[in-house]
């Protein structure tokens, strides 16, 4: 507990050093501010109809508190955002082992939330040598926990989900909790997080205004290329401002090269999960949020984004914690 | 190659308040650890203070689903029928609540179904009857859980056994659930109707032997005979813990199991 606490900063300012940080924060405030006055506009204009008004309020409202939610750990303290991970991982894997019926295979289900829970732990304890380990040692568990009851009748389908479970919503999401203990992690992480969140929304504004052509009909019907290409534009220009703040000794194509890797892996992200609720036949996974879905409809863009982001920014040179670059291979 | 099959959580999509009122809903995991908590601390609090004692406990089946019955005079009677079964079955334990009184409104039913594990029965208006019955009757026969019901439909208010009535044919007529018949007593003293504390007066729940009706019919005249056998089962084991034995009964005709 000791260890938990010790990382939140005794002055609250702390978690605002980085002029980036702050920017942020403010840009979200704000943005959260106007928007209910903009929409009151578009209504009062007849820009949006009354159903279409009252979908964007609901949104808008649970913004406010998922934008606590989401930056609260991350100005608290860097061990709270791995605890905040798990949290997200657990409620995300909830959210998939009701839809898939995997919930109903008890020991893989026990596992996968503990794998969740103790990869968190691991992050604090040991960081991460002690995260990779403990990711292997939950494979290994998924694989052999369903044996010892004798049951080999669909062994392989609640292994492979539960596989697709834990790597997605455990080790993937885990990766936030790494990238915390980078010196900087604050405005990078709150980077990464306004890029994913603003690429949902570049694409579903450009897909409405420009849309003509389908992304994937079957997959998901509401995607268009424009959608898909106007938010790789959007992302691509947010992350080279934002990067060229925090990573100013890096190459411009340094940080266009975050962008698109942000944008393509958020979208693929969305993609993933369409797809895997077009398998189930389900629209939404869950209902908690209101306008939004469930935990996972809402934060399916972020799951492949971490690791990709912790191992890319080691490859440019951008962590400080690690650096990998060509000459190593 | 096999084709995988999925089947989503059968209460998948509904608010948390829906999801507490709806018959079909399915225990998510930290609700079950919960359950076991709850049946525990209700066991080790009757036995403390009221100096629970159950007899006949060899005669409740160890597996598969069943349906425990009593008579009913307090609202601690579901408590100590719970008492009665044994630990690695607690989280199975499904009681049958009055709506009016448990789901009255949202925070109650989130209350009573994520602690209790409580099913809302309707006794008037829309949602009771033949249908919800129905409904029960599916979810007992894919779960495997322990449905604690009172046939009598409402608390006793002068201490006498009232007439069983038909909802708990409807939930077992031609099926090979068992219903194990039980009796109470000392409930009222302990918690009388109006009352808010748990007075010290020991209870004691004698377990009869257990009936099946997988060859009564599942219509109106089946559903009186598994009413009227089960009220005289009950009434039998009255007699009994009053100290008069079974030479002295009427006999009635039983639809013996085992």
């Amino acid at each position: 507990m000791s260890q938990l606490l010790d990382t939140i900063p005794f002055r609250a300012v702390e978690g605002f050093a980085h002029p980036l940080t702050r920017a942020i924060v403010l840009a979200v405030g704000l943005l959260l501010v106007l928007a209910p006055l903009v929409l009151q506009i578009l209504r009062r204009s007849g820009f949006v109809t009354p159903e279409h008004f009252a979908e964007m309020w609901l949104r808008w409202r649970s913004w406010i508190w998922l934008s606590a939610a989401m930056m609260l750990p991350i100005l608290l303290g860097a061990n709270l955002v791995a605890v905040a991970a798990a949290i997200l991982g657990v409620f995300c894997y909830h959210e998939f082992g009701r839809a898939s019926g995997l919930f109903r295979e008890r020991s893989v289900h026990a596992t996968i939330i503990f794998g969740i829970i103790a990869l968190g732990a691991a992050q604090i304890m040991g960081g991460e040598s002690w995260f990779n380990a403990t990711a292997v040692i939950c494979v290994i568990l998924i694989l052999l926990v369903s044996i010892p009851f004798d049951r080999p009748d669909g062994f392989l389908q609640r292994v492979g989900l539960g596989m697709v479970a834990f790597i997605l919503f455990g080790y993937c999401i885990g990766y936030l909790g790494l990238l915390a203990r980078e010196p900087e992690y604050r405005p990078l992480l709150l980077l990464l997080l306004l890029a994913v969140e603003l690429n949902d929304i570049s694409a579903y504004c450009f897909g409405k205004i420009l849309g003509r052509n389908k992304l994937l009909p079957q997959t998901s019907p509401g995607k268009t290329t424009a959608g898909f290409l106007g938010a790789l534009l959007m992302t691509t220009g947010l992350m080279a401002g934002g990067g060229a703040i925090l990573f100013p000794r890096l190459e411009f194509w340094a940080w266009l090269v975050m962008g698109v890797a942000v944008s393509v892996l958020g979208q693929f992200g969305d993609l993933l999960v369409s797809s895997i609720k077009r398998d189930l036949g389900t629209k939404d996974l869950g209902v908690c949020i209101a306008g939004h879905g469930g935990v996972l409809d809402r934060f399916d863009s972020l799951l492949l984004v971490p690791p990709v982001m912790y191992y890319l920014l080691a490859f440019l040179g951008a962590r400080t914690t690690q650096s990998m670059t060509l000459a190593a291979f | 190659m096999k084709t995988w099959t999925y089947k989503p959580a059968e209460d998948l999509g509904l608010s948390v308040a829906e999801r507490a009122q709806d018959p079909q809903r399915e225990t998510r995991w930290y609700e079950s650890a919960i359950h076991f908590l709850w049946w525990s601390l209700v066991k080790a609090g009757l036995r403390l203070w009221n100096r629970i004692e159950i007899a006949g406990r060899e005669n409740l089946p160890t597996d598969g689903p069943m349906v425990l019955i009593a008579n009913h005079v307090s609202h601690i009677d579901c408590l100590a029928l719970a008492a009665a079964v044994a630990p690695r079955r607690r989280t199975r334990i499904t009681p049958m609540a009055a709506a009016d009184v448990f789901f009255s409104n949202g925070f109650i039913s989130v209350l009573s179904s994520t602690v209790l594990n409580a099913l809302p029965v309707r006794r008037t208006g829309k949602g009771c009857g033949l249908q919800a019955m129905r409904q029960y009757r599916k979810r007992l026969l894919r779960e495997g859980e322990i449905f604690i019901l009172f046939p009598e439909g409402a608390r006793s208010r002068d201490g006498e056994m009232k007439r069983f009535k038909g909802g708990i044919g409807m939930l077992v007529g031609g099926t090979n659930v068992p219903v194990v018949p039980c009796y109470l007593e000392g409930a009222e003293d302990a918690l009388a109707p109006g009352s808010h504390f748990v007075s010290p007066a020991r209870i004691r729940v004698t377990i009869g032997k257990p009936l099946s009706f997988e060859k009564t019919s599942n219509d109106r005249e089946g559903w009186s005979e598994i009413a009227e056998a089960l009220e005289a089962n009950v009434r039998a084991l009255s007699k009994r813990t009053n100290g008069i034995t079974e030479a002295a009964l009427v006999p009635k005709p039983v639809f013996g199991w085992y």
